[in-house]
């Protein structure tokens, strides 16, 4: 910084005080937020970051990682919630990105365009718990469909609701909360894909099909895979849903945290919690970073000079 | 129909709700011609550019390009070469590449060696073949509507339409590549619709220009004649600035500012009209007793710009080249006539 | 569209009546819960009105060597899932319910760091379309102070932003089950699951309605002219 010793000579404001010292004040503006952010962010964020290498008596140690890694449990878990995940993430990106289309296709300002807008929104936040009850009403013992089912078509699956307590029934649900995520994080993609690139296309010749081929699904792969990133990150973060679907505290990661945190039965492990999140933000940051690219690459499309 | 007319518009028309796009436009475009559609937005010229390419539906008329009939030919069809006003460039190709989409579809299907060959002269003659290998991001506004320009003469279209190519650049940048594409065009002798809206764009390129207003062709002359002769009030104000100054017509004359000049067809032939006088039409001489006086001057560099009150309170802006008007200046007291320049005429009030 | 017309409408044995509707005003739980889930979401409009937005603007006005730290810390949220934050958070909380209270309002905390890569989003395109620094300057030499600047200037020229951040802060809030849930805080989710788990009629005809409202809400919020997205969730 600046050694300029300025005694105010000149200042408008009369005060006195070195020109060093004025611009650094500005840097107290700050401190507010970086008290909120502190406690609620980034205290937490070092506690599991640190807790991961310590065992549980505070000593810094890799052993409760080691231990989670090589334990099959937790690996049944992961390799659950990674699959889950996988799977949900590209049936999510295929049918948002669908959906997404026949919204864009639409009018741009008329209601079907807002509507499926706004309930994209407030579904991709609300998710988990109503969805679930949603689905074991309709799908679930007792419930709409299955009753129907039962009468109508007693040999089916719709009529016995118990693949809606596995990984069938679980993909299924979260596929259903990723369709709106897509939408929301698809569609400005979609809505950037400029007309005159298909008409510059057709102008020199070019058929549909070739305009797809050379122009369309090169522009927007790097966006659709982007977005199934984030699938996948929400898929693998999720905790509500299957929370409220299944009670199996070992089924995915996420719900072994939880129970890791909070057993009832012979107190909690703490560490055994950190080392599991630890993982989790090892791939969480892994896909982010990759996204991060992805969005690089495409914002650089559309810079202007 | 002159024995060269390559291209015709017949009496198109077009309507967006309650707006007429088109309103019974026609036009003929002789080969090799470049003509230039000018008018304000809304005017219906870029929607009679689009409906050419086969990119806008008509509700009524016809398109012939070479003798035939292309009204409801599909675009990709028309071997039309279309330069857009921005962000046409595929983004995620190189220069190169974009010049050498046409060559690779099915249309103009051409062999790897002749394709490159032809993207590089193509580059070369745009000027810009050390950035061939540069995405459009990296390219400046003027250089990607070079790479645009290229692109779709690659396919040797047998029309060239430019949808106001220039419009989102930098004034030194437009008048640059405006001779540019001039020249390019009358070295490949492509036949070429030009829209805009700046009437200077229009005037300084085209052969012939076309004055649009409200979906229909008010004139379409050489740029001179349309300076010159303009037929409505609209072509001589939109064209060029214009004094308004009224005046008493009689017998195809018009008196004003103490003289009398004849009006051009088309204007009002009695009573009090306005005439629409060019600056570069008023005589400006200095004189200690003279008709008016100088407001205010500016040196414009060859010419120089006066704003003259009229001692009858008449303000008047003339134009004369630097040299004549050196030592005028604000306060001069000048004696103001006409040069023997025809004018037109429109109705008062 | 979604199979909302396969929910039913909350019926008892044969036929659908509204009985599960007319539950909902009588579950205490619920009520409250929904009240203090309002509470603590006009808690964390205020933290964003007041101190997030107001910290963006001013790292963006004054602090550019912070900015891209400020970036990174804003969208740190994403790298973190709810499970782990609670984790980490989970001594913080346990202190306050001893210390200070027990009430979930306490979330308001967390949650507004929840919403920060939205929040940060939605003003960050914002604040890049207005040239805030010019506006800023004017003010000045026309003599407002900082404060003047700051609330009077900028947060009414970027207010879609806001309203954008403002309103995925809501949605976040009432939608919130993972953290309140593990920490034992009885939130609008938390109490939905509980009844969902005795009575799953009501429970439906809860999420039904809370949605209808929510996307009401959404739907009366006018939208500027867009060249774009009403609500991005483009991050990063």
């Amino acid at each position: 910084m600046t050694q300029l010793q300025y005694k105010g000579t000149g200042s408008a404001t009369g005060r006195t005080g070195s020109r060093y010292w004025r611009s650094k004040s500005a840097y107290l503006g700050v401190i507010p937020f970086l008290i909120v952010s502190g406690l609620f962010l980034l205290y937490p964020t070092w506690n599991v970051a640190s807790g991961a290498f310590q065992d549980n008596y505070g000593k810094f140690s890799t052993s409760v990682l080691k231990e989670v890694f090589n334990s099959p449990v937790a690996r049944h878990a992961f390799g659950n919630s990674l699959e889950i995940s996988i799977k949900t993430a590209i049936a999510g990106a295929i049918m948002g990105g669908l959906f997404a289309w026949a919204i864009v296709n639409g009018k741009r300002d008329g209601i079907f365009y807002r509507f499926s807008v706004a309930l994209s929104s407030v579904l991709a936040q609300f998710g988990g718990v109503m969805l679930t009850f949603a689905f074991l009403a309709t799908f679930g013992f007792n419930g709409l469909v299955a009753n129907i089912a039962l009468k109508v078509a007693p040999n089916t699956f719709l009529a016995d609701s118990s693949w809606l307590y596995g990984m069938l029934g679980l993909s299924v649900l979260y596929t259903f909360f990723q369709i709106p995520l897509m939408v929301l994080v698809f569609l400005p993609t979609l809505e950037n894909l400029k007309p005159q690139w298909r008409e510059a296309s057709d102008a020199l010749g070019g058929k549909a099909w070739e305009y797809w081929l050379r122009i369309g699904i090169p522009i927007l792969t790097p966006s659709f895979a982007g977005a199934a990133l984030l699938l996948f990150v929400n898929s693998f973060s999720a905790y509500a849903t299957a929370q409220t679907l299944i009670n199996l505290s070992d089924f995915l990661t996420p719900l072994e945290i939880a129970t890791a945190l909070t057993s009832e039965t012979g107190g909690s492990n703490p560490a055994e919690a950190k080392s599991l999140s630890f993982y989790m933000v090892v791939v969480v940051i892994i896909a982010m970073t990759f996204y991060a690219l992805l969005r690089r690459r495409v914002s650089r499309w559309e810079q202007r000079r | 129909m002159s024995s060269s007319t390559y291209v015709q518009l017949v009496d198109l028309a077009k309507h967006f709700g309650k707006v007429r796009a088109l309103d019974g436009l026609s036009l003929d475009i002789a080969q090799g011609e470049l003509v230039a559609l000018l008018g304000p937005s809304g005017c219906g010229k870029t929607t009679a550019l689009r409906a050419l390419a086969g990119l806008q539906e008509l509700d009524r008329g016809q398109l012939i390009v070479d003798g035939k009939d292309v009204t409801f030919q599909n675009a990709n069809k028309r071997g039309m070469g279309m330069v857009f006003q921005a962000y046409s460039l595929f983004p995620h190709m190189t220069a190169r590449e974009n010049v050498e989409y046409g060559l690779k579809l099915k249309a103009h299907k051409t062999a790897g060696d002749k394709r490159k060959a032809r993207s590089a002269e193509l580059l070369d003659l745009v000027g810009l073949s050390t950035h061939a290998n540069h995405y459009p991001h990296q390219l400046s506004g003027g250089q990607q509507q070079r790479v645009a320009l290229a692109r779709a003469l690659a396919i040797s279209p047998k029309v060239l339409l430019l949808d106001e190519p220039l419009s989102a650049l930098d004034a030194k940048v437009r008048t640059q590549l405006r001779e540019e594409i001039r020249r390019i065009q009358l070295e490949l002798g492509t036949t070429t619709l030009f829209v805009t809206h700046d009437q200077e764009e229009a005037l300084s390129i085209a052969d012939r220009v076309g004055v649009m207003r409200n979906g229909q062709l008010e004139q379409i002359a050489a740029p001179a004649e349309l300076y010159d002769r303009p037929k409505t009030s609209f072509v001589a104000e939109f064209v060029g600035l214009t004094n308004p100054i009224s005046g008493k017509v009689s017998g195809g004359s018009i008196e004003i500012l103490g003289g009398v000049v004849k009006t051009l067809p088309g204007s009002v032939t009695s009573g009090t009209g306005i005439a629409l006088v060019r600056p570069e039409s008023i005589d400006v001489v200095a004189s200690k007793s003279g008709n008016a006086h100088v407001a205010a001057a500016s040196f414009l560099g060859a010419s120089c710009r006066l704003n003259i009150t009229m001692n009858d309170g008449t303000r008047i802006t003339a134009q004369l080249p630097s040299l004549d008007a050196a030592g005028i200046g604000a306060g001069a007291s000048v004696t103001v006539s006409l040069l023997d320049m025809p004018v037109f005429v429109k109705a008062a009030g | 569209m979604f199979d909302f017309s396969t929910k039913p409408f909350g019926f008892q044995d044969k036929g659908r009546t509204f009985r599960a509707w007319q539950i909902i005003p009588s579950q205490p739980d619920l009520m409250i819960s929904i009240g203090k889930s309002l509470i603590t979401a006009g808690i964390v409009m205020s933290l964003i009105l007041f101190l997030i937005v107001p910290t963006a603007i001013w790292v963006h006005l004054k602090l550019p060597l912070l900015r891209r730290p400020f970036e990174l810390l804003c969208l740190l949220p994403l790298a973190i899932p709810a499970i782990v934050i609670v984790v980490g958070i989970a001594p913080l909380y346990r202190w306050i319910s001893i210390h200070l209270t027990e009430s979930p309002i306490t979330l308001s905390g967390v949650y507004s760091m929840l919403i920060l890569p939205y929040t940060y989003r939605s003003l960050s395109a914002a604040l890049d379309a207005v040239d805030i620094h010019t506006l800023a300057e004017a003010a000045r030499t026309l003599g407002a102070n900082t404060s003047r600047v700051i609330f009077g200037i900028i947060m009414p020229t970027i207010k879609t932003g806001i309203v954008n951040g403002s309103f995925i802060a809501i949605a976040l809030v009432m939608g919130e089950f993972t953290i309140s849930n593990i920490l034992n805080y009885k939130t609008f989710q938390v109490v939905i699951a509980q009844i969902g788990r005795t009575n799953g009629n009501v429970a439906v005809a809860v999420s039904l309605a809370s949605i209808l409202f929510v996307l009401v809400l959404l739907l009366a919020i006018p939208t500027k002219k867009r060249q774009g997205k009403v609500l991005d969730v483009d991050l990063v």
